[in-house]
């Protein structure tokens, strides 16, 4: 187990949050942290992922485990659910919503909701970063964009990130609010 | 043709502008549009009177070199005379890339003198990067903000924009053809139909730009839908889609409008509607505007063959629809070529093959590809209804259709079907729970009410529970008199009694019926009752199979923290100490009976303690590190040897701290080629004892027993092999007193005697669930494991 696995299970990391703003592909909120809440849109949601829907304000949490994500209901006697890659999670309402890691080299997640719900924030999706983020047009990338004719790949290193654009290459600091272009890839970042 | 060169040949469009939007610059990043290939405009003076198909292939007559894919696409622009100039400007600021960039707005409005302007331009545009000239967070219109570049379509950028109160639209900028989009848009401002991308406004920006403000969509786009399903979609999908584009182009054609330009590209998944887009293109239909003197920015393999007449009717939506209903079936367009050339010929002259489509679909796309327009369907109207799609749910989102298909495919029976039968059938009352409620319509129907009431006092007498001790037999006899009187009035007046009963009966049955039916269907359940009704006849819990249950405990292995899984190894730990005391305290009452009891005696069985206490510790520790899932065998295996040459590191260390005679109890004589590293006159090195423990570990599968899913928390078959497996080594490389053999054999039942271990035949419990005391952390972590 890796000192980084150990850090993350004794002691939930905040979330960090930021927007990722992909032209031709979409926007995405791009969450750090092992431990997230989940809840409804409401004026006093204070919930990290914000869905418009007839959730609960507060309807439970994500974890991160180990690289395995489990779902844990808003009363801490409900079971704490692993959550496979693509099946919904048990939340009661109208929105289902699923996780999925698409990538078998990166722990990093990928939330979507089917229609006709949405995320708040005007997201079209929300991503739990495990250090790396893959963006392309396949179906192993974490941000698919199919019109993008090749891969970028997003790092996170000291809360500052980067990105380069296929394996090789050199890593580019993507700052907030500055347009970053990789190819057919433009992408500006910005603090949520 | 391949997909992707279908692609290349249908949506993309580039655009040349670039403003100063604050870009990280990257050396080889595609910076600007004009850093790729320079698109190409061929043009050419035509009469004024155009045949826009002939002149196409003029021009790709000239250029006989065959589409290359991802690269290309040919935009046909037929114009009126009026429209001249603004075309010329745009795509003069469409295709001249080494220009420095400007907008349109910059571009003067007037005359162009440039030698390409014409009545058919044709234009070779190559797809290039999608470099958008707002970057997120940009305001060019007041109330609006941009955050995304969503596709540069034929006319300009189309951006995902947020209002100021938080509404989520689409951001068209008019960069080319200024005065026909507009002129398209304005009149579609006004349409109103769930199946078409709605329109909000048009605005100018302090640059005096035109942006069209529209609603947002966003799913995929048909293009992207169809690219997923190479071999076409399923015919319910195929239903829905056809049956929304064809609400949306029928209302489009009942306003007198022409779509034009319809193709996958165009057309929406809009959260589960389907969607119509890009419609801007539409023209009024008049008769002056049958003609030719009209604009057609067209995709060849939606393209009618009239087009190249100069007619503009509303066949050619229909001609479309029949390309895209084939292209829903089937994956494939019908008409498809190297070159654009082959996809216009075939347009002109080919038959479709329709031979793998089934009716009625094949009749509906034949006539909407008859090359008369004439032939074809006169009404998209007439096209759906040809078609078999059933009930109209085109504005019904897929997802809710499928919520709706879902519950009714549920097999629960209805709650009154329920309590209709609760009333019937007494057994399953009895099951419900209700037996001790009554039926509330057989009370209240006054005859029935009367008799249950007469036959509830009558039952009351018969049973004497008011009648005193005394009075008992006075009673009984009054039973029988009564019975005896009956018994007699009845055979008496059988002949007329049995006739009335029947009679009555006749009436009285079918007015019950009737009237159970009409109160049964007004009367709901409560809340209360239906809730415990629901709760009683809840589907039972299904008998999960073994790998069922095998994956559900092992995900829940997988999500116990790991604090939680250090208390349980800690506490396998301390178990296993006991455990190999008990053993060693076993081994020693049965080696040492009759055996005077010295230090050199007891040596032996402490050193085996050592041995089976260190070897179980580290496989138990192992396991614990395993158990969340099955695991490969050769990585562990591999582990396991580490491990083992450890122990019998270990034991050869504390074999000379007790002073074992180490030479002693080999199984046969070692020779001296067999190797001088493991062995000498002395006996066995420590090398010997940790290749002999390596064997050991790597030949069995030490994670097996100290899974916490085992069949059995101790099996004896596991010690039986774990002994033979330690006399076979042994056989190969001997160690004193054949240690390993006793050694395996005791680690086989230590590890299983401390390991956890999760019962399959008692009631699962969560095994991740944290407790809030550290004593109960101990209790939680051997709940799984001691509770055989």
């Amino acid at each position: 187990m890796s000192a980084i696995q150990s850090q993350e299970n004794t002691q939930a990391l905040p979330a960090s949050r930021w927007r990722l703003w992909i032209d031709g592909c979409g926007g995405y909120l791009l969450l750090t942290g092992t431990q997230w809440s989940v809840g409804g849109l409401s004026q006093a949601t204070t919930a990290d992922i914000c869905v418009r829907a007839d959730w609960p304000r507060s309807a439970g949490s994500i974890e991160r485990i180990d690289g395995d994500y489990f779902w844990q209901g808003r009363n801490s006697s409900d079971a704490k659910v692993l959550l496979t890659s693509g099946t919904p999670m048990p939340v009661p309402g109208s929105a289902v919503m699923t996780l999925d890691q698409p990538s078998q080299l990166s722990d990093t997640a990928v939330l979507s909701l089917n229609a006709p719900h949405r995320f708040d924030q005007h997201v079209d999706g929300v991503v739990l970063v495990r250090e790396t983020v893959l963006i392309g047009s396949g179906n192993e990338c974490h941000l698919r964009c199919r019109d993008a004719s090749e891969r970028a790949i997003l790092q996170l290193k000291e809360n500052q990130w980067y990105a380069k654009s296929g394996l090789s290459g050199d890593f580019y600091r993507l700052d907030p609010g500055h347009r970053l272009v990789l190819q057919s890839l433009a992408m500006t970042l910005e603090t949520a | 043709m391949t997909k992707a060169a279908k692609n290349a040949v249908e949506p993309k469009v580039s655009r040349s502008l670039e403003t100063s939007a604050p870009t990280t610059e990257l050396p080889g990043a595609n910076k600007t549009v004009g850093n790729s290939t320079p698109e190409r405009i061929t043009t050419g003076q035509s009469p004024r009177k155009p045949r826009l198909m002939n002149i196409l292939l003029d021009k790709l007559r000239e250029q006989p070199e065959p589409v290359q894919a991802s690269e290309r696409r040919l935009v046909g622009v037929l114009m009126d005379t009026e429209t001249d100039n603004d075309f010329d400007n745009d795509f003069d600021a469409v295709n001249d890339t080494d220009k420095p960039s400007t907008s349109s707005a910059s571009q003067p409005e007037g005359r162009n003198d440039d030698p390409w302007i014409g009545e058919t331009q044709i234009g070779e545009i190559s797809t290039r990067s999608m470099t958008f000239t707002y970057p997120p967070g940009s305001t060019p219109l007041p109330r609006y903000t941009i955050r995304r570049g969503v596709g540069i379509g034929g006319f300009g950028e189309v951006y995902f924009a947020v209002s100021d109160v938080g509404k989520e639209v689409a951001l068209k900028r008019i960069q080319r053809n200024l005065e026909i989009e507009l002129r398209g848009v304005s009149q579609c401002l006004n349409l109103k139909h769930p199946n078409l991308v709605a329109l909000f406004d048009i605005c100018r920006d302090s640059n005096d730009q035109s942006w069209v403000v529209m609603e947002y969509v966003a799913g995929l786009n048909l293009r992207q839908i169809l690219d997923e399903s190479p071999n076409g979609l399923p015919p319910v999908e195929v239903n829905r889609w056809i049956q929304g584009i064809g609400a949306g182009v029928h209302h489009l054609h009942t306003a007198g409008l022409v779509h034009r330009d319809l193709k996958p590209g165009n057309i929406f998944d809009d959260l589960g509607l389907v969607k119509v887009g890009d419609y801007g293109l539409s023209k009024f239909i008049s008769s002056s505007h049958r003609g030719g003197h009209t604009e057609s920015v067209g995709t060849f393999h939606y393209m009618a063959p009239e087009i190249g007449r100069g007619q503009y009717g509303r066949e050619i939506d229909i001609y479309a629809l029949g390309i895209l209903l084939f292209e829903l079936l089937t994956g494939q367009v019908p008409f498809d070529g190297e070159s654009c050339h082959e996809i216009i010929v075939k347009h002109l002259t080919a038959t479709p093959d329709l031979g793998g489509v089934a009716e009625p679909y094949r009749s509906t796309i034949s006539r909407c590809l008859e090359k008369d327009p004439r032939k074809r369907f006169e009404s998209v109207a007439d096209m759906l209804a040809s078609l078999p799609l059933g009930v109209a749910d085109a504005g019904v989102p897929s997802s809710a259709r499928q919520s709706s298909q879902e519950v009714s495919c549920e097999e629960f029976e209805p709650i009154n079907a329920i309590l209709v039968a609760n009333i019937v059938d007494p057994v399953s009352t009895n099951r419900l729970g209700l037996e001790g409620v009554q039926s509330p319509t057989f009370v209240d129907e006054p005859v029935a009410r009367a008799a249950q009431s007469s036959w509830h006092e009558l039952s009351r007498w018969w049973s004497g529970g008011s009648q005193t001790p005394e009075s008992k037999t006075a009673h009984q006899f009054e039973k029988w008199i009564l019975l005896l009187v009956a018994g007699f009035l009845i055979l008496a007046n059988r002949f007329w009694l049995v006739p009335m009963l029947t009679l009555v009966a006749c009436v009285y049955v079918p007015y019950y019926i009737i009237r159970q039916m009409v109160l049964h269907s007004r009367r709901q359940p409560s809340y209360a009752e239906a809730q415990r009704i629901a709760t009683v006849v809840a589907p039972q819990r299904q008998a999960i199979s073994p790998s069922a249950w095998r994956n559900g405990v092992r995900n829940e292995l997988r999500a116990k923290p790991t604090l939680h899984r250090l208390a349980e190894l800690n506490t396998s730990w301390i178990a296993a100490m006991v455990s190999v005391a008990g053993l060693t305290l076993v081994a020693g009452v049965i080696g040492l009976d009759n055996v005077p009891v010295f230090a050199s005696s007891i040596a032996p069985y402490a050193w085996l303690a050592v041995i089976v206490l260190s070897a179980t510790c580290g496989i138990l520790g192992l396991g614990k590190l395993w158990e969340c899932d099955e695991g490969e065998s050769l990585p562990r295996r591999l582990v396991l040897a580490g491990v083992g040459a450890g122990v019998g590191f270990l034991a050869y260390t504390a074999g000379g701290f007790l002073m074992i005679p180490l030479d002693q109890g080999l199984v046969r004589d070692i020779p001296s080629s067999f190797s001088m590293n493991l062995y000498s006159g002395d006996g066995p090195h420590a090398t010997a004892f940790m290749a002999h423990f390596a064997l050991l570990f790597v030949c069995l599968r030490w994670w097996k027993p100290v899974d916490p899913l085992r069949r059995k928390r101790l099996s004896l078959w596991s010690v039986a092999v774990a002994v033979a497996a330690g006399w076979a080594v042994h056989q190969v490389l001997p160690i004193t007193g054949a240690i390993g053999m006793w050694s395996a054999g005791g680690i086989a039942i230590a590890v299983q005697l401390s390991a956890p271990w999760v019962n399959s035949r008692t009631p699962q419990r969560n095994l991740s669930q944290p407790q809030q005391a550290t004593g109960d952390v101990v209790n939680a972590a051997q709940a799984g494991a001691y509770d055989a």
